[in-house]
């Protein structure tokens, strides 16, 4: 076997190794919506998000009495995106609560429930201004028994949450990631179990 | 009857040719006879057939009737119902469902969900007005407008309510009003409802499962007298009130409506049958 071959093999091995991974790659939505209250409004509202490009299907459960609706897509959805779809088919959208249910995200492998999810501009917010957002969040988390799952880009990580999160609010339980998004926002969410200390995932 | 029978077969083939499932029908997805305000979603479908009929001492009338509506926004949608009449007798002018007439015309109506809001999780109150074309079809009431040149007409509504996951109020009105042809005129009729339903605890289901609910409907409804030559025929017009028990079930995009209502006030005049009792299964496919 000459070098060429077997650089092939080791390109097909890492490859396939890596489809699996990236066939998971999924984001989560839980959507609080307004007005549903029978079979026809779920039938409705299911069949507008599985127009939506990206959203598996199988995926969309709908909770009448709670008034939400949980789906996962293979692509990002803005909310404006899925507050047209809620709206076409005859609803309103409350608010949005977004997981990205990556293998990057310590949320989705943990499989923690995600609480709360917020999206913060990383450039439009001075580091002020992001201390008092994550002060807001984690003073939620800690009351609730959860933890924070915080996904952003690495230099904003350590130039500005880390120092926040370790030197000011040492009563949250933190756990960073890397974003893979394409912008630079920060994605904070409120989870059920709360991860041990300050952690990089 | 053979006759009756044969012209089922044909319309029947006819929906399937047109690629319409056979499973269809209904007056959309809220009470069976009173008005309401549901509206399709943003390009959804939704196919109906409709059984009904009015059973008096002496004459009964029955009919089927199809209805296609398509959602163009969430809040505007389009109703074409045809008739198929089994059995014609000489009742009082009605309307008979609020969104398919218990009559042998052709009917095209515009729903405009004109206010919406969801009020909290589960809980809804909106408006919806309603404009319709009335065409005549071939098939002749009976009585004396048997022998009536008719003429088309139309048909507006308004209809607001109230819709929980317990709960459901809904009241509305309607107006038929039919134009004159050559000195005959069919009579105006004033219709008007007003539903509660009612879902118990133990029906409350999530989805997909078989979701039912309960209603009390009582409708009723106001006609004057027919013209003929320009003479205006007394004691073929009145006013009905009529109160009964239906219900709806739904299964994902599937729906099954049905129930009856019994006359509580009856002024009706001496050229009419009495009516007795007053039923209708609606089948609902929404695509």
């Amino acid at each position: 076997m000459n070098r060429f071959t077997t650089a092939v093999l080791v390109l097909v091995f890492v490859v396939s190794s890596a489809l699996p991974a990236l066939a998971q790659r999924a984001f989560g939505y839980e959507l609080k919506v307004k007005g549903m209250m029978c079979a026809f409004c779920a039938y409705s509202l299911s069949k507008h998000l599985k127009a939506a490009d990206g959203v598996t299907p199988e995926s969309i459960e709908v909770d009448l009495a709670g008034g939400t609706v949980t789906l996962r897509s293979e692509k990002p959805l803005e909310r404006a995106r899925l507050s047209e779809l809620v709206r076409a088919a005859g609803f309103q959208l409350e608010a949005v609560a977004q997981t990205v249910e990556d293998s990057s995200t310590p949320a989705a492998r943990s499989g923690r429930r995600v609480l709360m999810s917020l999206t913060v501009d990383g450039r439009g917010l001075a580091e002020g201004e992001f201390d008092s957002v994550l002060q807001a969040v984690g003073v939620l988390a800690s009351q609730r028994s959860a933890g924070l799952t915080v996904v952003g880009p690495a230099d904003l990580e350590m130039r500005t949450l880390r120092p926040i999160l370790m030197g000011r609010t040492p009563a949250m339980d933190a756990a960073f990631s890397e974003s893979t998004r394409p912008d630079n926002t920060v994605l904070i969410n409120v989870v059920a179990a709360p991860p041990q200390g300050v952690s990089r995932r | 009857m053979k006759d009756t029978l044969r012209r089922l077969l044909v319309w029947t083939l006819a929906g399937g040719l047109a690629g319409f499932p056979h499973t269809a029908l209904a007056s959309g997805h809220g009470p069976v006879f009173g008005l309401t305000t549901p509206t399709n979603g943003a390009g959804g479908w939704a196919l109906d057939l409709g059984f009904m009929g009015r059973a008096g001492d002496d004459d009964n009338g029955a009919m089927s009737r199809a209805m296609l509506t398509y959602g163009f926004i969430e809040d505007l949608q389009l109703s074409v119902s045809l008739p198929l009449v089994f059995a014609s007798a000489p009742f009082s002018p009605a309307r008979g469902t609020a969104m398919m007439p218990g009559t042998g015309d052709f009917e095209a109506i515009g729903a405009w969900r004109f206010h919406r809001q969801g009020t909290a999780v589960g809980t809804r109150v909106e408006s919806t007005a309603y404009g319709g074309l009335i065409v005549p079809g071939p098939q002749k009431p009976a009585g004396m407008a048997r022998d009536l040149r008719r003429a088309p007409g139309f048909y507006t509504a308004v209809a607001t309510g109230f819709a929980s996951r317990s709960h459901y109020v809904w009241v509305g009105a309607g107006y038929t009003r039919f134009a004159e042809r050559t000195g005959d005129q069919r009579p105006d009729i004033l219709s008007y409802s007003a539903v509660w339903g009612y879902r118990p605890a133990p029906l409350r289901k999530e989805y997909p499962h078989w979701d039912w609910r309960w209603f009390v409907e009582m409708t009723g409804e106001k006609a004057g007298n027919l013209r003929r030559a320009d003479l205006e025929h007394g004691g073929t017009g009145g006013h009905q009130i009529l109160l009964g028990p239906t219900a709806l079930g739904i299964y994902k995009n599937y729906a099954i409506e049905g129930g009856v209502q019994f006359p509580v006030y009856r002024d009706v005049g001496a050229n009419l049958r009495r009516e007795r009792v007053r039923y209708a299964v609606n089948f609902s496919y929404f695509f």
